[in-house]
């Protein structure tokens, strides 16, 4: 059953500042109920943020071999130093529909694994724990995934069904103390997290932060990871973007989904790839191309809290103007109070 | 029937992937869980008598089986953790005991949603405690429960088994997609119609394969019917397979297409896709056995 007929609920508010994900997560003690943390569901000691987010937006006009350029260029200029690390690429990979946008393109993440390798990253992880199909075999073939990985010889890793780490959540809006996470995840020394930007008709965008469901394994939680619906999607996409805090944000926004999101919708030329370390700043610049007020997305008001940045004043632009691809997604109709102007 | 040289390609990747401790990982060198090693015990392969030690050496005193203690019970993992200990006598009580366990929980129920227009009063099985019903939970528990009344078991808690397996049969009947089969969930939500998926209208379907020619059932056979040899991946071929011989049907096409496919399956070399291979690409009578159901 979906997450309709479910009461959603909000955490609490707060402002905030972070120590480092790995650490944090090596931590058993960790989580967060620090002394002084009040009412809020995290410690704002553990969340730092810088005074401005850089976001990019790159023009793209299709999935050509021109991206792996683009996303070079992006990488070069916004990324934390990858020289020698780790990286786990994880797309967002849950259904297929021929001829519509619910995945992210291959070519794109193919194009981010030559662009990190390029680099200097020792090695990069293509990694995914969709919440719809359990089949990835199914999954990888039929998006094309499966033959940049092969072409390339990279690793994919199916977080469904990985190994996992019992890891301490840095904030507890669902409630929880801990989440198992898959241990390819937590021993990344570098998590890019790769969305498709897609409206979705529970929690009104769904992108980098909300792509990151996709890491939570089904084989200990079911599907579609309903735990994390029960506990509020919402609550749940704060817990995870504060615990997991990916390092680094590409948005396939080539061709998104408006409408019926994240499954069901149309497909929409955007032409852009959104790129940035802060993952609260990439989702509202991205909401904010599509024509939605960021500020009234709960989750990303809520992260701005404490996370990262959604307010435009805290977000320095870099690559093309956002008005160069500013448009208006069709939204579900009980959603549309969340649209800009 | 398949190749000797396929039958053993599956066998030995299959063989190479069993742990020291018996059980199987998702995928080579992961630790034993619940799921694969069920899987591998309902293969004819010799690696499935250390699988089915390894969830009796799983079992509770509850009767739940479990590879985590911090990880919520896995309702549709333990069905088929029952299915596969109900293979030998041996290990019947054992999978009795989980019998016993999956007829006590449910799935959580929900008032009417304009959203989803669909009987949420339908208490089948979730996967985990506290959410809500789902088709492959369902679909697994739902067999493993006829699967051990066809073998006489069960019998003390014959009303309870009865009451349940009525609710996951109606479940799965409104459940059904316009287009026939299943998708992993709903049928529609906001008025869309869902997507069927060929591995749980496989499972769905070997859950009720005693009720045709309920409507719903037939409509659910022609979905696979037609749409078993689109989804190519091992894991969806060899489901398909299982079910469509469960139900008489002809599966030489399908056959052909998991050749065709295992230069891709057995290098990703998914236990469950390989365990499910492996018993579609025996020529042994009994390897259907275990999925099948007194009508």
């Amino acid at each position: 059953m979906s997450d309709a007929a479910r009461p959603r609920n909000y955490g609490t508010h707060g402002t905030g500042a972070a120590t480092g994900r790995r650490q944090f997560l090596a931590t058993a003690a960790g989580a967060l109920v620090a002394a002084g943390c009040g009412s809020r569901p995290y410690d704002p000691r553990q969340f730092p943020r810088p005074e401005r987010s850089a976001v990019g937006l790159f023009a793209a006009d299709g999935y050509t071999d021109a991206l792996a350029d683009i996303v070079y260029r992006g990488l070069a200029e916004l990324a934390p130093p990858v020289h020698g690390k780790r990286v786990l690429l994880k797309p967002n990979m849950v259904e297929f529909e021929r001829d519509s946008a619910i995945n992210t393109h291959a070519l794109v993440v193919a194009a981010a694994a030559d662009a990190l390798l390029r680099l200097g990253a020792a090695a990069v992880i293509v990694g995914e724990a969709p919440g719809h199909r359990r089949d990835v075999e199914y999954l990888l073939g039929v998006t094309g995934l499966l033959d940049q990985l092969a072409d390339r010889r990279l690793t994919f890793v199916d977080l469904n069904h990985d190994d996992v780490v019992w890891s301490p959540l840095r904030s507890r809006f669902m409630g929880f103390g801990e989440l198992a996470l898959p241990a390819t995840l937590v021993g990344a020394d570098l998590i890019v997290s790769m969305p498709k930007l897609k409206t979705h008709h529970w929690a009104v965008l769904t992108c980098g932060m909300k792509n990151l469901f996709g890491t939570v394994p089904g084989a200990v939680y079911g599907w579609p990871k309903n735990v994390l619906h029960v506990a509020g999607i919402d609550n749940a996409i704060l817990d995870l973007a504060a615990t997991i805090r990916p390092h680094f944000t590409i948005v396939d926004g080539i061709v998104g989904m408006e409408g019926d999101g994240p499954i069901m919708g149309r497909p929409r030329h955007v032409g852009v790839i959104a790129m940035g370390q802060d993952v609260v700043a990439v989702d509202a610049t991205c909401a904010r191309v599509i024509g939605i007020e960021p500020m009234r997305v709960r989750y990303l008001a809520e992260a701005d809290r404490f996370l990262g940045h959604a307010g435009l004043a805290r977000i320095e632009m870099r690559g093309e103007p956002l008005a160069r691809f500013a448009t208006s997604f069709v939204l579900p109709p009980s959603l549309r109070e969340v649209t800009a102007g | 029937m398949a190749t000797p040289s396929a039958q053993q390609l599956v066998g030995d990747a299959l063989a190479a992937a069993q742990n020291s401790d018996g059980g199987f990982g998702y995928y080579p060198g992961k630790a034993s869980r619940v799921e694969p090693t069920a899987w591998a015990a309902l293969t004819p392969q010799p690696a499935a008598a250390r699988a089915r030690a390894w969830l009796a050496g799983a079992q509770s005193t509850d009767g739940w089986v479990r590879d985590d203690r911090r990880a919520p019970v896995n309702y549709a993992f333990n069905a088929l953790s029952a299915i596969a200990l109900l293979v030998t006598p041996e290990t019947r009580a054992e999978a009795e005991r989980i019998g016993d366990a999956l007829l006590q929980v449910r799935g959580v129920a929900y008032p009417p949603s304009p959203v989803v227009r669909q009987d949420n009063s339908l208490q089948a099985w979730s996967w985990v405690e506290g959410t809500s019903s789902w088709i492959e939970p369902t679909a697994c528990c739902l067999l493993a429960v006829k699967r051990a009344r066809t073998l006489g078991l069960l019998d003390r808690a014959t009303h309870t088994a009865g009451a349940r397996i009525d609710v996951a049969e109606r479940m799965l009947r409104d459940r059904a997609c316009a287009s026939g089969g299943w998708n992993y969930g709903n049928a529609q939500v906001f008025d869309a119609h869902l997507l069927a998926h060929v591995p749980t209208t496989a499972l769905a379907l070997l859950a009720v394969q005693d009720r045709r020619p309920a409507p719903y059932v037939e409509s659910g056979l022609r979905f696979l019917a037609a749409q078993s040899s689109v989804e190519r991946s091992g894991f969806a071929l060899a489901l398909s397979t299982l079910c469509l011989r469960r139900y008489g049907q002809p599966t030489d096409r399908l056959m052909a297409l998991i050749a065709a496919q295992l230069p891709v399956s057995v290098p990703l070399a998914n236990v469950v896709t390989l365990a499910t291979l492996s018993v579609v690409l025996s020529d042994a009578d009994e390897a259907l056995a275990p999925f099948t159901v007194a009508t």
